[in-house]
């Protein structure tokens, strides 16, 4: 029997190796001219399948985004220096109060479908986002747009009612429902106005900075949504096969394989020269080994792993600055960590430099404040660096009158021991790894550091709706456009977790979205970003650059830059012998 | 008293279940089978090495095992750092040692916990059967289908980490497989007529459980030990990932080797992943070559 | 004298008895099942609690500045969760009555269309996996029982301890370098179907079987490795009964014995492992699964938990608790089947 079975196995193994026997890849390239030429297929690649829910109001999964941004165009995009500019948009103009913007969309844009690209579409997205009955999360960020902030109190109010028990659901429903209709035919009016087909305007009540980026987001189509519900609006096959305006068309999604997309002949930047893209879901261990292959043309690649690809010729790294940092959070009622002197020393103490330069090999930056530096609000001179510096440290402690009066290495103040507890989430290697890195720098200045690691999802339950932690990790990615005002204002969830308040941050805060010129926006910042610098509500940690892994034997026509790798894909090509 | 025991009389206290010497004679017996099984010998010793070295940790490595120095990390073996070092420039011949005291407690006592209970319940379901059965079964359906991972998360936030409350944990909740084991052989061994005899004879409950059928169902409780403490030291690293678990900057094999776990280590360090691998290997294999010696031990049907 | 009663009690019974007790089998499975459902019910209760009580829910890891957490607010009362636990459970216990397993809170679709895409991918890798560990772990185990302490014996020994202290990681991408990614390629790297393939029939199965093949060997060998010391050590144990040397002594031949005889006793600690491996047949393997990219149940098992995506959680627990049970009851009909000595009242 066991004869009968080894020789059924031998017997497909070898029909595989007969039939499957892959013809080699990598090689050096062939003789590719310069002039590009359609053909090929792209194969990216992400490291978790995404969710399938590829709705630019609906996603909450960074992967479904990577979809969505190929498929899908918004009014703006960025040049190559961040700013604004016309992407389904042919121009626009901000009124001279600052209040209104109005564009103007390129004509004869089509969707997948071939149905003409209007403003009723971009009202749509807008309007879809601030309905009541949207089960997305991004309202707030159009609150800024006329009469939406008191609508969206008028919420909050009939929530609470609901929770008091003093409405039903239906009553409150009914209500929002009623708010909702008042406000279209209302402000609303004026906050999203399409004037005619190619031209639509949006008004705030007050001048409000970030609310170009905001207006960024793609743009979905009406024809195809408004026979749905918008609570429904999950349930409309669009949401999972999406239609857009992007380069690419979405064919379809092979749960937790891949996603294939073909390229759209009319794109309006130009038809893209690779016909297919295939975004493999993939191991980020094995992906290393498929990149080499030549099995995968692109990932984003870690920078311990760097060295595994780096003497590939095929591969080509490109890396840039990202738009996130990782912090060590305060806790200020703690009584240890509340004083200033204390975070101060702990700054001092910690050898943030050997994180940039020793895990993320030298892929990094030292943060000393919020703001990241390939953010235009970003001014390294006017921040102190906290270099490393042990007897500043110690003095500084010594001077909070915390001393070692037993002389076990650990520091006491009136009977207490310097010491807290550092709660830090796993997965992701290089912060788990920081932890034991501080816990042994404080201890050399005598604080006594108890780590806790906990799953994402609990470390984020213990720390923002409990708070129950002294210190915790976790970092930030962040936009485009500076305002910190979602994580750095008090009356905020993400604000409020320190519990550190400072009347003039707040001020500045709330200066910084009432101007709309960078000249006039990056001195309050400046000086915004100098106060947390001193204060140090976060003990401020690194910024990870990115880096990108690319065939570049296949890959032609990449100009990467602060977009990203891949941002021209439209323009990217394959030379004939690689299309195989 | 040991002595007496030759094969003959050894089968007839078996059929008879008259009880065999007293006391410690039954242990004195197997200890000294044990002792002349030169592979659960070596499994022994091996296991007391281990146990040495783990407590001698500190007289044993030039370094300490939590010393993070920046200025050493990833070195291959060298003089100076045996076995290289980590990530956070650590002595991995340290951590290595250290790492003993937590992998071989966590296994050998959560491993233990489980044995207990799952022999204990499935000797008393498979030998009763009947409604005691029913009701010990369903109970351990019920504890099996308990969301691990979930309780897992609980734990982590009710109880203060320890490797007290894992070893806790993972024994409480592991017991299922062996107590259904236990069973099973229990099912078909109270029919024997060995069994049956003693029963003839009136010998109690739990002589008969313990002294004629728990011995001849030993061959999958060892097995399911030794698995087990394999298990129970690769498992610790798993739930250390959900909060639950050893702590950083305390080492225990099944951390070493769940930080190690890239293709990056796998490749270009395997300093990193040899050592805290082979060390599972070894104790397992130790663990397996006693577990097989005891139950040849303890088979009284065995000649030497 | 006694023991060769005893064997005689072990050979086949005659077929009218079979018969008999076959009747008796089905009558004992019918109130297992009965009973089952109560048990099932209670399970679930439990299982909800220990679910809801994990500290998060499903929008606690969305930490993110452009998120709205008065929107996060009312997603939550849309959905219930802030509801008290007892009316929760109601809800779902109600909806789940009418077959309707709910709707995914991160995936935005129904959870039984999530489950049913990746059963058969599931199914298609636990079936292979155990098949290869059955046709190889218990051939491997008799022999190495039967040559106890040969080099076959303690290869297989050496094998079966190095598959349990090797991190399945390591194997995996072991497997994928010597197959799919070094020098010779002759088995895909990743998937279950080539990407953008739409083949059918008898290509599409060959397409999956091809893509089967080194995640089976990766999670065969564990399995592999621990059957084959069960069964060596309960082929030891039974071939050192008297039993079975008195058979020897009657001239039988090894073969007859070892087959006919000692297999037969040594089956049950097998049979245990079979129900208890009946859960894990469409449990998927999380670290499996995520080197190869295979769409299984236990990435989405393991997703849904870091997402708190609680109708996720609750089918697939619900699923595994109906399996474990199930295991349960094959078993004890497989030990009457194989030993009619045991009855159960």
């Amino acid at each position: 029997m066991l004869k009968r079975c080894l020789a059924a196995v031998l017997g497909l193994v070898l029909l595989f190796m007969v039939g499957c026997n892959k013809s080699g890849t990598g090689g050096d390239g062939g003789t590719a001219g310069n002039t590009p030429v359609d053909g090929g297929t792209l194969n990216l690649s992400m490291f978790s399948a995404p969710k399938g829910v590829f709705n630019p109001i609906l996603y909450e999964d960074q992967y479904d985004s990577n979809v969505i941004g190929l498929v899908f165009d918004g009014l703006l995009m960025n040049n190559e220096k961040l700013e604004w500019i016309c992407d389904l948009c042919q121009n626009y103009s901000v009124s001279d109060d600052n209040k209104t913007v109005t564009f103007k969309l390129k004509p004869g844009l089509k969707w997948h479908d071939g149905q003409p690209v209007t403003t009723a579409d971009v009202a749509f997205t807008f309007r879809a986002v601030l309905h009541p009955e949207y089960t997305g999360v991004r309202t707030g960020d159009y609150s800024a747009l006329a009469g939406v902030q008191k609508m969206l109190d008028e919420r909050d109010d009939l929530d609470t009612q609901v929770k008091d028990k003093k409405i039903t659901d239906a009553e409150s429903a009914k209500k929002k429902m009623d708010s909702w209709n008042a406000w279209l035919s209302g402000d609303g009016k004026k906050a999203i106005n399409p004037v005619d087909d190619l031209t639509i305007s949006f008004t705030t009540d007050e001048p409000y900075a970030p609310l170009l980026q905001n207006l960024a987001t793609s743009i979905m189509p009406e024809h195809i949504f408004k026979t749905t519900e918008i609570g429904k609006m999950a349930d409309n096959p669009a949401t999972k096969a999406p239609i857009g305006t992007g380069p690419y068309k979405f064919v379809e999604y092979k749960k937790d394989q891949y996603v294939k997309l073909v390229r759209n002949e009319d794109y309006h930047l130009g038809k893209p020269h690779i016909p297919t893209i295939i975004y493999k879901i993939a191991n980020q261990e094995v992906a290393i080994g498929q990149l080499k292959s030549g099995e995968l043309d692109f990932m984003p690649i870690n920078p311990a792993d760097v060295e595994l690809v780096k003497s590939d010729k095929n591969v080509r790294l490109e890396t840039r600055p990202d738009f996130g940092y990782q912090y060590m959070g305060i806790n200020f009622d703690n009584a240890f960590l509340k004083d200033k002197l204390v975070r101060q020393a702990i700054m001092y103490g910690l050898d943030r430099q050997a994180i940039v330069d020793k895990f993320l090999k030298g892929y990094g930056t030292v943060m000393n404040s919020h703001m990241p530096p390939v953010i235009w609000a970003y001014d390294a001179a006017s921040l102190k660096p906290y270099a490393r510096d042990l007897s500043k440290a110690k003095d500084l402690l010594a001077q909070a009158g915390w001393k070692d009066k037993n002389a076990d290495g650990y520091l006491t103040k009136d009977g207490k021991v310097a010491q807290f507890t550092l709660k830090y989430p796993s997965g992701n290697k290089v912060r788990e790894n920081s932890a034991p890195l501080i816990q042994a720098n404080l201890k050399e200045i005598g604080i006594k550091v108890d780590l806790q690691m906990l799953e994402f999802s609990t470390l984020s339950t213990e720390v923002f709706d409990k708070r129950n932690m002294d210190a915790w990790l976790m970092g930030w990615s962040l936009s485009i456009d500076p305002d910190p005002g979602a994580i750095f204002l008090p009356d905020n969830k993400w604000g409020k977790v320190t519990g550190w308040t400072n009347a003039r941050s707040e001020q500045l805060i709330k200066q910084g979205t009432k101007v709309l010129k960078v000249s006039d926006r990056k001195p309050l910042y400046v000086e915004w970003a100098k106060i947390l610098n001193d204060e140090l509500p976060y003990i401020f940690l690194y910024s990870q650059n990115v880096v990108d892994a690319v065939r570049q034997d296949k890959v032609m026509g990449l100009k990467p830059d602060a977009r990203g790798t891949l941002w021209n894909i439209w323009e990217l090509w394959i030379p004939k012998d690689k299309q195989g | 008293m040991a002595t007496q025991l030759n094969p003959r009389r050894s089968t007839r206290t078996f059929l008879k279940s008259t009880p065999p010497p007293e006391g410690q004679g039954l242990w004195a017996a197997t200890w000294r089978r044990l002792s002349r099984n030169p592979r659960a010998m070596v499994g022994l010793y091996v296991l007391i090495i281990m146990g040495l070295t783990a407590v001698f940790a500190p007289q044993l490595s030039l370094h300490p095992q939590d010393h993070v120095n920046m200025q050493v990390v990833e070195q291959a073996p060298s003089a100076q750092y045996w076995l290289g070092t980590d990530e956070l420039g650590r002595d991995v011949f340290a951590r290595l040692l250290y790492g003993g005291r937590i992998s071989l407690t966590v296994g050998f006592v959560a491993v233990s916990i489980y044995l207990a209970i799952g022999i204990f319940l499935g000797s008393l379901a498979g030998y009763y059967g009947g409604m005691v059965d029913n009701i010990i079964m369903r109970i351990t359906d019920v504890i099996m289908v308990l969301p691990f991972l979930p309780l897992a998360l609980t734990m982590a936030v009710v109880l203060k980490p320890s490797i007290y409350n894992t070893m806790i944990i993972i024994g409480l909740l592991s017991w299922t497989g062996i107590c259904r084991l236990v069973r099973g052989e229990f099912l078909t061994l109270r029919k024997r007529d060995y069994v049956e005899a003693a029963i003839a004879e009136g010998a109690g409950d739990s002589r008969i459980i313990f002294r004629h059928i728990l011995p001849n169902a030993m061959a999958p409780i060892v097995v399911s030990a030794t698995l087990g403490v394999a298990t129970a030291i690769l498992g610790e690293a798993g739930l250390s990932f959900l909060g639950f678990g050893v702590q950083q900057p305390t080492p225990s094999w099944g951390n070493m080797l769940s930080a190690a776990i890239s293709l990056k280590v796998l490749v270009l360090q395997p300093w990193l992943w040899i050592p805290p691998g082979l060390m599972i290997f070894i104790a397992v294999l130790a663990v397996n070559l006693l577990g097989d010696g005891l139950r040849d031990a303890m088979d009284p049907r065995l000649k030497q | 004298m006694r023991r060769v009663g005893a064997a005689v009690a072990v050979a086949p019974a005659p077929f009218c008895r079979t018969l008999r007790r076959g009747e008796a089998v089905i009558t004992y499975t019918i109130r297992r099942l009965v009973q089952m459902l109560p048990i099932l019910l209670g399970a679930t209760m439990v299982i909800f609690l220990v679910i809801k009580l994990a500290p998060g829910d499903p929008f606690s890891g969305m930490i993110n500045p452009h998120i709205d957490p008065h929107k996060i607010e009312e997603e939550r009362h849309r959905l219930c969760l802030d509801c008290p636990l007892p009316e929760q459970y109601a809800i779902w216990l109600k909806e789940l009555l009418q077959g309707n397993l709910g709707t995914s809170i991160r995936f935005k679709e129904p959870v039984a269309g999530i489950i049913r895409d990746k059963m058969g991918p599931t199914l298609a890798l636990g079936v292979t996996t155990e098949v290869i560990v059955f046709a190889l772990g218990i051939p491997i185990g008799i022999l190495s029982a039967r040559r106890q302490h040969s080099w076959l014996d303690n290869a297989a020994t050496l094998f079966a301890f190095g598959g349990l202290s090797i991190p399945a990681f390591f194997f995996g991408l072991l497997l994928l370098k010597t197959f799919s990614l070094g020098s010779v390629q002759i088995f895909p790297s990743s998937g279950y179907i080539t990407p953008g393939s739409s083949t059918t029939g008898i290509a599409h199965f060959l397409d999956v079987a091809h893509h089967l093949v080194l995640p089976a060997l990766a999670l065969g060998v564990t399995g592999i490795a621990g059957l084959t010391r069960y069964v060596r050590s309960s082929m030891l144990e039974v071939l050192r009964q008297d039993y079975i040397r008195t058979a020897q002594a009657k001239g039988l031949g090894e073969r007859v014995v070892v087959y006919k005889h000692a297999l037969r006793n040594a089956l049950i600690p097998v049979i245990t492992i079979i129900g208890l491996e009946l859960p894990g047949l469409v449990g998927g393997a999380i670290i499996t699964e995520s080197i190869f990219i295979w769409p299984g149940m236990g990435r989405l098992l393991y997703t849904a938990l870091l997402e708190r995506d609680y109708p996720v959680l609750m089918a697939l627990n619900l699923m595994f608790a109906f399996l474990t049970m199930l295991g349960s009851l094959l078993a004890d009909i497989g030990y009457a089947v194989v030993d009619p000595r045991i009855r159960y009242d």
